[in-house]
């Protein structure tokens, strides 16, 4: 392990800072990030949060308790989906609350959460006969929720042992024997 | 020397540029060396070479508006969130395709050496003389045992990473040691061996040090650490690039001046002497116009832009390009046909995986067509295998499943095999490209204009690699195998040669024996325009030997 820290602080280059967000500053977060297209007000933003924390409550790790996927799945939104799906994406999460309502009775803002985990299954079985822009909302904060869970540093480092300097590459090995090189 | 003069001028400092002028350098002899693109040193112009994936904005994503921009660099698989900088922009460098061509370019010092796939597979006896054997194209000028040297000359400075395999298909070169092949490669080496007597796996060559020597810590650098995001730069200097070894190298001997941001739009001939005698240069930020003055100029821009940059001097004595007396200049243009891949599932081996990353994969030299064209096509093909086991993600659930889902730790997919064919393409006259006079660049150079496609025989030689290899994943026991056409354009395998084709004959080819242009003596194209064919084999460890044997003939004939 010393040998290798020593070897990365060798390496000559600033390491970046990062961009890891909070849930206590996501409002910042989104405002910072300049979105050109996804303008969403506050009551969208907590809609958008809240659905992105239930459907992969990934929080629950204490490493990353304090993390929101929120200002990714924006930035992605504004800036890597096409146009087509970024508008279904924006109509979705504007028309959710009444759509959801006109197909439960409620709004989903005031469902207790045990009602909105029934909701997300039935989206998640495609059980829900919702609108497209509905749809997109829930593929687009699952797919890119797990994106963002997937490629937090604690998991590159725990699940996935990703290593920048490992110094050795094995093509034939036990996987009983893989090591996590960060734990050692 | 006066500011504008010197002995010699390496036009591209690139990949073989960068080795013209180490050789020169070496010997004493002041050279300017151009480059079209900006400074890029080693260390401090790798701005992402140490940047965790967590640390991207889009992790690993392209921006629509970027890829919109950039609709051919992104089809390659090494355009990617962290190694951007060192493509050239697709809208800032138009070209004109009357089939489509995808051209990926790398303007800066360093060139495409930067971003390479670091695959270092020499050619042997049969590639050289595949036209004679298989009746197509031209002979080469030159046989194995003229280029054998200067690949292990190159070898041993460059670091390359291999096994002495002992097949006279591949020969075998001045390796450090190997890396280790997948339990999968392994069983298909030993299927392979168990089945036939002309086919081999091996673990494919690559350019990477993995246990230096003097001459590399001479040269600053280090043991590859299997990070493989060389794309971005090695900190390291893991693998051979322009900007790690060669141009440091050179700078270090005190007789090298390298200009960035230096276009050079044409060669100056003099009627008089019949010799080159410099070139004409646009700054790529002023646009202000310079004349450079030598005895010698190499051309290194890459075979596409050397190839322009002759068509585009034009003299009296040359009005449709230098050295172009038969009007060949541009044609014969090859490339690499990458389209036919194989894949399938591999049971068994269930219980091991690979630690770490590994910068190459295995690989079968090729089998077809060794001393004549007997497989129903002409050409050679070997193949690269790619051999992979993914962890599994199942994104099935929702909730705590889900994240309980995604946490499982050693939970992985069964096996994976891909097998791509390496195919050569055959020389053809209407493969070519030119220049369009009535569309200019942003230095008022015409446009380059492809008109490259894939024939018959690529056709003839993809069936035969699904047929044959169907036939080894089934000895192997691989299951659900696919064909795949990938339908990619020529171009995105990046294997850009010919157009100044080298040849016994002036009558039928550009360049002779060393890389002289015919007519020209004093004027080398030491780069991958030379190549007579294509063979299959990725070609740069080629180039590098060729334009280290070249400057070592101007030496030579200097009395060095
Ligand atoms: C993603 C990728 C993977 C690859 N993998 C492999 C591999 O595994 N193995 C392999 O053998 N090859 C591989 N290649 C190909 C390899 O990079 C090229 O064959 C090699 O770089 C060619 O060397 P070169 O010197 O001819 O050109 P380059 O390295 O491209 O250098 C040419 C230089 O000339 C400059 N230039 C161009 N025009 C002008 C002008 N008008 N004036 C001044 N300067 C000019 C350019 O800016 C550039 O720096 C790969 C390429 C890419 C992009
Ligand atoms: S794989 Fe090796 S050469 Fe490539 S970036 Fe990593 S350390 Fe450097």
């Amino acid at each position: 392990m010393k040998r290798r820290k020593a070897i990365r602080n060798l390496v000559l280059f600033s390491l970046g800072t990062g961009v890891i967000y909070s849930c206590r500053d996501k409002y910042e977060a989104v405002k910072l990030l300049n979105l050109k297209y996804v303008q969403a007000k506050s009551e969208h933003l907590d809609l958008l949060d809240d659905l992105s924390k239930l459907i992969l409550p990934f929080q629950m790790i204490p490493k990353l308790k304090d993390h929101t996927a929120l200002p990714f799945i924006l930035n992605n939104v504004d800036k890597i989906l096409n146009a087509e799906n970024r508008e279904l994406f924006i109509k979705g999460y504007k028309s959710f609350d009444i759509e959801i309502a006109i197909l439960t009775g409620k709004k989903y803002s005031e469902m207790e959460d045990e009602e909105k985990q029934v909701l997300l299954t039935e989206f998640n079985e495609k059980r829900l006969v919702a609108s497209p822009a509905v749809y997109m909302v829930f593929d687009t904060i699952k797919s890119k929720t797990i994106q963002y869970l997937t490629t937090t540093e604690y998991y590159q480092r725990k699940v996935n042992y990703y290593e920048m300097v490992p110094g050795r590459y094995l093509g034939d090995v036990l996987v009983t024997e893989l090591k996590n090189l960060n734990d050692e | 020397m006066s500011d504008n003069r010197y002995e010699a001028i390496v036009i591209g400092a690139g990949m073989s540029g960068s080795w013209v002028a180490k050789e020169l350098c070496d010997k004493g002899i002041k050279t300017l060396m151009l480059d079209r693109g900006p400074e890029v040193k080693h260390l401090r112009d790798y701005p992402t070479a140490s940047k965790f994936p967590w640390e991207f904005e889009f992790r690993g994503a392209m921006s629509a508006e970027h890829t919109k921009a950039n609709p051919i660099a992104s089809k390659c698989y090494a355009y990617r969130d962290g190694a951007t900088h060192f493509f050239a922009q697709d809208d800032v460098h138009p070209y004109l395709q009357t089939k489509p061509f995808d051209w990926i370019k790398g303007y800066q010092v360093g060139g495409k050496s930067l971003i390479w796939a670091r695959q270092t597979q020499r050619w042997s006896k049969y590639d050289f003389s595949t036209p004679d054997t298989n009746r197509f194209g031209i002979s080469w000028p030159i046989s194995y045992k003229d280029i054998a040297p200067w690949y292990s000359y190159v070898e041993k400075f460059v670091g390359i990473s291999g096994e002495k395999d002992g097949l006279d298909v591949l020969p075998d070169g001045e390796f450090q040691p190997p890396m280790e092949m997948s339990v999968v490669g392994k069983h298909l080496q030993r299927v392979v061996k168990e089945n036939y007597n002309d086919r081999h796996v091996i673990y494919a060559r690559c350019a990477h040090l993995t246990d230096p020597q003097e001459i590399h810590r001479e040269q600053g650098r280090g043991q590859c650490q299997n990070r493989t995001i060389c794309e971005r730069g090695c900190p390291f200097g893991g693998y051979f690039s322009a900007n790690s070894s060669t141009i440091p190298w050179a700078h270090r001997t005190g007789n090298l001046t390298l200009k960035a941001n230096s276009v050079v739009h044409s060669i100056l001939y003099d009627d008089a002497t019949g010799k080159a005698i410099g070139v004409n240069v646009i700054d790529a930020i002023t646009k202000i116009q310079t004349k450079y003055f030598s005895n010698v100029v190499f051309l290194n821009a890459g075979a596409i832009n050397s190839t322009a940059i002759l068509l585009n001097s034009k003299s009296k004595r040359y009005p449709n390009g230098l050295g172009n007396d038969n009007g060949l200049l541009g044609k014969y243009f090859g490339f690499h046909n990458y389209r036919a891949l194989l894949s399938a599932t591999c049971p068994g081996f269930e219980d091991k995986v690979k630690e770490g990353r590994s910068p190459t994969n295995e690989y079968m030299p090729r089998y077809v067509n060794l001393n004549k064209d007997k497989d129903g096509f002409k050409g050679a093909y070997g193949v690269a295998i790619y051999t992979a086991r993914y962890r599994k993600q199942e994104i099935k659930a929702i909730g705590t499943e889900l994240v309980n889902d995604l946490l499982k730790d050693k939970n992985y997919e069964p096996w994976s095999v891909v097998s791509m064919m390496m195919g050569e393409t055959l020389p053809k006259e209407s493969n070519s490209i030119s220049l369009d006079s009535s569309r200019v660049d942003q230095y008022g150079i015409p446009l380059i204009k492809f008109n490259v496609g894939y024939d018959d025989n690529d056709e003839k030689m993809m069936e035969h690699f699904y047929q044959e290899w169907e036939q080894i994943y089934e000895k192997a026991g691989f299951t659900n195998v696919e064909r795949i056409d990938t339908g990619q354009a020529p171009g995105l395998d990046i294997h850009e040669m010919g157009g100044a084709r080298m040849g016994k004959d002036p009558k039928t080819s550009i360049l002779n024996a060393y890389n002289q242009v015919h007519t020209v003596d004093n004027l080398y194209v030491s780069d991958g325009a030379c190549m007579t064919s294509t063979s299959y084999q990725n070609p740069s460890l080629t180039y590098m030997a060729l334009a280290a044997r070249a400057a070592d003939h101007y030496m030579k004939r200097k009395g060095l």
